[in-house]
């Protein structure tokens, strides 16, 4: 199965460059950067570095460049999509891990989770009781367990990522998409992974307030959880413009 | 109503429809937008010259004081505007969202080609 590395990338100059390093060392795979348009000199590292890279014209957010990596990836045949933060968290190491099950046919979406094996860097306090309503939401709405649903080390299949191509948050994306899935009668299942702490770059959601990230989730998890995608034929080129009708 | 409150409303009606007329003809504002602050305007107008009208839909709603049923339709109308608009912006970004995504990919297709183009040319020249 061809297997595609997914990197979005917002200010990570320090990092990107030994992130496709470790990535071309470690791994046998295909890898993109996708630049959110970037503010500093991300952009030049990337073409200085002959890294391949998409380039957003204008900034969309993580879910966004995500889910251009995920179109990306259809377009161009892949099989599976694997998405590793540019901030260097997620460990290219671990992919292999990460994919198995989708090889072996047993799941459609696998989520790296930091909670399984409790080793490596579990993120603060605060965050961890975050998790852990996640947690209990997720599985009040569908009766699965997701201990880490804001892990964005995750393995998708060409059925997954087609839905997230459809429909996927701009900002935090992953417990609203992991819950989508799960409603979307996708397999959804999770194997132990270590992170690291980021190694440059900000947290998306240090930048704002928690109320705010809190709120927001929680609403968008209770809303995806409603939201049933109707899947049509595998060919999807390019974003599609015209699934938005005009007035 | 009282005249004074009529002088006041018709100045303001007459000074917002010069200022829309004027923003359609430069084109800063879309006709398709514009529209329904014509017909609220014209609505408002409707009001000013017959006041009567303001009075029966007060004893109507059960409304005491006249000008209030004037308030409540105000806010009512200003609500489905804010309304509408935000469903605008939405599909709008919607819509940019989509447009950003194909450009990057498009981009890069197209860097793809040319660099194909390149090595399949200088192939032919070497032979």
């Amino acid at each position: 199965m061809r297997t595609l590395i997914i990197v979005p990338c917002f200010n990570e100059r320090e990092t990107i460059a030994d992130l496709y390093r470790e990535i071309c060392d470690r791994t046998s795979f295909d890898a993109i950067v996708i630049n959110d348009c970037s503010t500093d000199d991300s952009r030049e590292v990337l073409v200085r570095e002959g890294i391949p890279h998409l380039d957003l014209p204008l900034n969309l957010g993580i879910g966004g460049a995500v889910q251009t990596g995920y179109h990306y990836a259809l377009n161009n045949g892949y099989d599976i999509g694997v998405q590793v933060d540019g901030d260097g968290q997620h460990d290219p190491g671990q992919v292999e891990t990460l994919i198995a099950p989708i090889i072996q046919g047993d799941a459609d979406l696998v989520i790296g989770s930091r909670y399984i094996g409790k080793e490596g860097f579990q993120s603060s306090a605060m965050r961890r009781v975050g998790i852990r309503f996640f947690k209990l939401l997720i599985f009040c709405l569908s009766g699965k367990k997701i201990t880490d649903a804001t892990s964005g080390f995750r393995a998708a299949n060409r059925k997954t990522m087609q839905l997230f191509t459809k429909n996927y948050a701009m900002d935090y994306p992953e417990p609203e998409s992991n819950i989508l899935a799960l409603k979307n009668k996708l397999n959804v299942c999770e194997v132990p992974v270590t992170m690291r702490e980021r190694q440059g770059g900000v947290s998306s959601i240090k930048a704002l307030q928690p109320v705010y990230y809190m709120v927001k989730v929680s609403l968008g998890i209770i809303i995806s959880a409603t939201i049933r995608v109707k899947m049509t034929n595998d060919r999807t080129r390019h974003a599609e413009l015209d699934s938005v009708s005009p007035e | 109503m009282l005249i004074e409150l009529r002088l006041i409303l018709l100045v303001i009606i007459v000074a917002l429809f010069i200022f829309f007329i004027s923003m359609l003809r430069k084109k800063k504002l879309d006709l398709k937008y514009c529209l329904v602050w014509l017909i609220a305007l014209f609505g408002v107008a409707l009001f000013c010259a017959f006041p009567a009208w303001l009075d029966s839909l007060s004893d109507l709603l059960g409304i005491g004081v006249p000008v209030n049923t004037l308030f409540l339709v105000c806010i009512a109308f200003l609500t489905f505007i804010c309304i509408s608009l935000t469903i605008v912006v939405s599909r709008l970004s919607e819509r940019l969202r989509k447009l950003t995504q194909n450009i990057a990919i498009l981009e890069c297709e197209n860097e793809r080609n040319d660099t194909r183009v390149e090595s399949e040319t200088r192939n032919e020249e070497e032979k």
